[in-house]
């Protein structure tokens, strides 16, 4: 993929380029923020405004590394979501009729047990639960460092803070999430028990 | 465990299990991790927990989210210039802003023509006056006659005319027909023919009989009298109206006093700037490639 022709192209009008760099990047912009929000839901829709907004921001870019300003971009508006929502918190109520509505997981595979399953399924959902109740700061550097692997510096660009803040938030997010992970350690393969 | 250990430790054993450490700081923090095993069994947990969070899957999107270009295209952005530079269009605005260019040129010379007209104006009563002044001349050398014998005696008896008739007279030119109106007094007739240039002795044409009708008529009635006194009369009228005109427009006054700086210069000169800009306007449309 041509990025640098297709951002050139979109800073001119041309969607179809745009849409390019939207298809490139949409899963690493939504697992973000769904890894942020914690709803499927609310993560789709701060990923949709993010890319609008990004669309209508894309003649300030100015070079460097597009996916980090992107990103950066993602984080803000699951940002601006998340204050949103304290503010006036409210209920779905589709989520009344809604039986299931966590995010469509890789399939297990056909050789893989209903317990193996099973046992991912609840880890999956220690780490998400534990991500959640990090502080909001905490749990972006946590997500863009350990799930995203983004190294120190893209993730001050992303963030736009300064790599010493990111280096004693990311400290901060692993203690706690060490301590939040050891309730779950029946749940943790046996080389990963802490 | 981990409330053994500082702050800074724990980031420098974060640091360390990245990879952030620079290679210095790395073999010194290396040696601590071999001698404190409070700090090698905190790494440890560090370690499990940054492999279980990378063991988070990665979630499908729920959807694309890609922009309809239905809504989202936007017209490619050309300029004005471009524009207006384009098919059929190019020939009608280059003519339009020359043709603009140009009117404006004939307004701006109009317009600083019109000043110096406007001027000319200012003067045309004066000239009006002059012509006006040549007509009586005939009467009033009548009057001069019959002012002769009388000359000494009016002057002395009705100052009052004389020096109303110097007040009335701020302007240079009826200073200077002040002059011979004084020798007038003295001398009658050769007054005018001390006159040091034309315009001076129309005026001493003029007002020496102005000035002894007034004292002729000042001897037997009040100067309200003769001002109204028919057509000899008429001369002092417009006179003062002469006079009338500069302090009822006191901007034409100002363009008499200042013909350097006159709104009406600088207006023409905004309009032929405003028209040299239409111009390049109009032959940049008529010469210009557009750029898309």
């Amino acid at each position: 993929m041509d990025e640098a022709g297709l951002i050139r192209d979109a800073q001119r009008g041309n969607v179809n380029a745009y849409n390019s760099l939207v298809l490139h990047y949409q899963e690493q912009a939504f697992n973000v923020a769904f890894r942020i929000m914690g709803d499927s839901a609310a993560a789709a829709d701060a990923t949709q405004e993010a890319f609008i907004a990004a669309y209508r921001a894309l003649t300030q870019f100015r070079g460097g590394s597009f996916k980090s300003w992107l990103l950066r971009i993602v984080t803000n508006a699951c940002y601006d979501e998340l204050r949103r929502r304290k503010r006036r918190p409210q209920a779905s109520l589709d989520a009344l009729y809604v039986e299931d509505e966590s995010p469509d997981l890789s399939l297990a595979s056909q050789t893989e047990s209903p317990e193996s399953y099973a046992q991912r399924m609840e880890l999956q959902s220690a780490i998400e639960d534990c991500l959640q109740d990090l502080p909001e700061d905490q749990r972006v550097v946590a997500v863009l460092s350990d799930i995203e692997g983004f190294n120190y510096q893209e993730i001050a660009d992303t963030i736009g803070v300064a790599l010493g803040t990111v280096k004693s938030r990311l400290s901060r997010s692993r203690s706690r999430l060490r301590d939040c992970l050891q309730g779950f350690t029946e749940l943790l393969p046996a080389s990963y028990r802490l | 465990m981990a409330n053994s250990l500082s702050e800074r430790d724990l980031i420098l054993l974060n640091s360390y299990l990245d990879g952030e450490l620079p290679a210095a700081e790395r073999s010194t923090f290396e040696q601590r991790l071999a001698r404190e095993s409070v700090l090698s069994a905190e790494l440890q947990a560090l370690r499990a927990t940054k492999a279980l969070l990378g063991m988070a899957e990665r979630v499908r999107v729920p959807r694309n989210f890609t922009l309809d270009p239905a809504l989202y295209s936007k017209p490619a952005r050309t300029n004005l210039l471009d524009r207006l530079s384009m098919g059929s269009l190019r020939p009608l605005a280059a003519g339009a802003s020359l043709v603009l260019a140009a009117a404006l040129c004939v307004g701006a010379v109009l317009i600083y023509s019109g000043g110096s007209l406007g001027s000319a104006a200012a003067e045309a009563p004066a000239d009006v006056a002059y012509e006006m002044q040549e007509v009586p001349a005939e009467e009033a050398a009548q009057a001069e006659e019959l002012a002769a014998p009388m000359a000494e005696e009016p002057a002395l008896a009705a100052p009052a005319p004389a020096e109303e008739a110097a007040e009335e007279e701020p302007a240079p030119e009826m200073g200077a027909a002040a002059i011979p109106e004084a020798t007038a007094d003295e001398g009658g007739a050769n007054a005018a023919e001390a006159a040091p240039s034309p315009l001076p002795t129309q005026a001493a044409d003029l007002l020496a009989p102005e000035a002894e009708q007034r004292t002729l008529e000042s001897t037997t009635a009040p100067p309200e009298e003769a001002v109204g006194a028919g057509g000899e009369a008429q001369a002092p009228t417009l006179a003062a109206e002469i006079e009338a005109v500069p302090e009822e427009f006191p901007a034409a006054k100002e363009d008499q006093q200042q013909p350097g700086f006159s709104v009406r210069t600088a207006a023409g000169i905004g309009l032929v700037i405003i028209a040299l800009v239409f111009a390049l306007v109009g032959l940049l449309i008529l010469f210009r490639r557009p750029t898309r």
